[in-house]
């Protein structure tokens, strides 16, 4: 395989508060190549969206602490000064959010925040920027796009917005587009539709894609792997079937188990994980999950952190009794 | 836009209105007889029936105040009780010091909560931030009466570099109405920018804090280009309100630091009316001082509709 885009080593994300040192992420590592598409899935507080800020140096340091490094091209953004990062952001790696309600401002124009980027790190002219702006609203599939263009946010709907988003997104031509649960404030069927574009446009532009969201049926549809997260911690990574085909950790089976999957052969009844998240204050010593894991044992999974097996190159679990040991 | 304009200039009339009834009603309550006053001890029964038969005082209130109001509303406010002229012409003569002085102590407050507001809030949790906290906290809770006499003390008396008190016309001497107006502007103009610079410092502050000055940090904009382009076009809205409301008040006449400064502005004039029970000149003051304000809220109205696109369109 082709030298990976970007490589995050042993991130570690910790906050200052005042209960105490808050562990968010604690070491996670994993490598992007190309075009590919990676989904991190994890439910609130698992530190997803967060390992993401933290790459593209967006969290307020302090009260955040990030340690590891993040290689885009073989350079560590976490070395890199401040004007070097502001030159990456937008550029290199571009970021759409959760909530395109409130993620464009109320008082510019959709044409103005789609210019901004592209003349700053472009250096298109006005009138260049504005013609590009409307290519890319038309590409993001937003109708008379040159009327659009002169509108305020508040007069799009919510899939317009996010399609604004993605269209600022794409502007500089990235090499890695983050989607930080890009869905989550939309309805399905805006749901669905924007999950298509990104997929199309992906293959259009061949950008790599990560994709941060807590819906493992969006991940689906969209991921070449996915990855699980888990009290700051990678639970499971594999190509996406092999991951729907064969959860090898509790915790993934647990959460494929909640998902309605209409005809499949699994019982009618959803099954809910029993517990709560890890506080990220009190950090369990061993395994994230042992205690809400039916399978977790007092001598092993409550002492020691499981890691992934490096020899199992597909399909990786952190967990010392994997449900399936070959997948 | 005509429409709303429309709609906004109907509503400041009726308030105008309502203005009238009141500071009408109150006058007529407080204790104190205008003529009595006026006679002083030369009182005299049949002088003072036909100062009020004159002046219209025996007839019934309604009526009194109708007859006031269809004058009011051809511009003549009838003539003052104590020295006879003309109120709006009484009025009129003290606008001059009256703008002059609110529009430099709002240009004092400005320049002052401006840069300080933001500062704060881009530092805010700072060491910078807590100085400028302290500061505007000791500029509000300064009196003007004693920081305007500390002033004189220490810029006229000690240091005498500026006049103590008084007021030049600018076309008589632009550089002895710059002198005279320093003292004054900066009284006030501290204190209301120490108000002003609190409602800038949460406005920045609550700007900063949207997810869509995190969208901009994600384009690789600069923080200076954030807080110009993405953070003050958004904080302008209630900083306005706050410097309108301001604005409103200073035109008002100030009458603390007028009478300080010997300023020969409405709010000695209200003062001397109150003190004279002249109430036609009194109503005359009020009334000008109630449509001060509500053109100045009309103003920042319509600042509002270039400022805020989601006004523009409902």
């Amino acid at each position: 395989m082709s030298d990976p885009i970007l490589s995050v080593r042993d991130l570690r994300v910790r906050f200052g508060t005042k209960r105490g040192v808050a562990e968010v992420v604690n070491g996670i590592s994993y490598d992007l190549h190309a075009g590919e598409t990676l989904s991190i899935v994890g439910e609130s507080g698992s530190g997803k969206s967060v390992s993401v800020l933290a790459l593209m140096r967006l969290l307020a340091e302090p009260p955040a602490a990030i340690a590891g490094s993040v290689l885009l091209h073989g350079r560590d953004l976490l070395k890199a000064s401040h004007r070097d990062m502001r030159s990456v952001r937008g550029k290199d790696l571009a970021m759409i959010f959760q909530d395109p309600m409130t993620s464009l401002n109320p008082v510019r124009t959709v044409g103005y925040q789609l210019s901004e980027s592209m003349s700053l790190h472009l250096g298109l002219t006005a009138d260049s920027a504005r013609r590009r702006a409307i290519e890319l609203l038309d590409m993001v599939g937003i109708p008379s796009p040159d009327v659009r263009i002169d509108e305020y946010p508040h007069q799009l709907s919510g899939g317009m917005r996010q399609r604004v988003m993605i269209a600022m997104g794409l502007s500089c031509d990235p090499d890695v587009l983050i989607a930080d649960e890009p869905t989550t404030a939309l309805d399905v069927t805006t749901q669905a539709q924007i999950t298509d574009l990104v997929a199309e446009l992906q293959q259009r532009i061949g950008m790599a894609v990560i994709w941060i969201t807590h819906d493992l049926g969006v991940v689906a549809g969209i991921a070449d792997r996915v990855i699980v997260m888990y009290g700051g911690r990678f639970m499971e990574e594999a190509g996406v079937n092999d991951l729907y085909a064969a959860p090898n950790h509790p915790y993934t089976d647990g959460l494929l188990g909640s998902l309605p999957m209409p005809g499949a052969d699994r019982p009618e009844k959803l099954v809910t994980i029993p517990g709560l998240p890890p506080d990220p204050v009190a950090m369990p010593p061993g395994c994230p999950f042992a205690p809400r894991c039916v399978h977790s044992d007092a001598s092993r999974c409550h002492i020691e952190v499981p890691v992934f097996e490096p020899d199992r190159a597909r399909h990786l679990v952190a967990c010392h009794y994997p449900l399936q040991v070959t997948a | 836009m005509s429409q709303f304009l429309t709609k906004r200039i109907l509503q400041m009339l009726v308030a105008l209105l309502g203005v009238s009834i009141v500071v009408f009603a109150l006058i007529h309550l407080v204790p104190g007889d205008p003529v009595r006053v006026a006679l002083g001890t030369r009182f005299d029964q049949d002088l003072y029936d036909m100062l009020r038969e004159r002046s219209g005082l025996d007839r019934p209130f309604i009526e009194q105040y109708f007859a006031w109001l269809g004058n009011a509303l051809t511009g003549d406010l009838g003539l003052s009780f104590r020295n006879s002229q003309p109120v709006t012409s009484l009025v009129l003569e003290r606008l001059p010091a009256t703008i002059t002085l609110a529009f430099a102590a709002l240009f004092v407050a400005i320049v002052v909560a401006l840069p300080a507001g933001i500062i704060s809030a881009v530092r805010s949790g700072k060491p910078l931030d807590y100085a400028v906290s302290a500061a505007s906290q000791v500029g509000i809770s300064m009196p003007d009466f004693w920081a305007g006499v500390m002033y004189i003390l220490l810029f006229a008396l000690t240091l005498r570099w500026l006049p103590s008190s008084g007021y030049v016309s600018f076309l008589e001497s632009p550089i002895e109405w710059l002198r005279h107006l320093v003292l004054p502007a900066i009284t006030i103009g501290l204190i209301s920018g120490s108000v002003i610079t609190r409602f800038v410092r949460s406005a920045v502050l609550e700007a900063l804090n949207q997810d869509y000055v995190r969208t901009a940090r994600a384009k690789g904009l600069s923080e200076w280009r954030i807080i110009r382009r993405h953070v003050l076009p958004n904080a302008w809205i209630p900083i306005v309100t706050v410097v309108g409301l301001q604005l409103g008040f200073l035109m008002g006449g100030l009458v603390v630091v007028e009478v300080i400064f010997a300023w020969p502005g409405l709010g000695r004039l209200a003062l001397t009316a109150v003190k004279d029970r002249d109430f036609t000149l009194l109503q005359g003051a009020v009334l000008y001082i109630a449509f001060m304000f509500l053109t100045i809220n009309l103003i920042v109205d319509l600042i509002y509709v270039r400022l805020d696109p989601r006004v523009r369109v409902s």
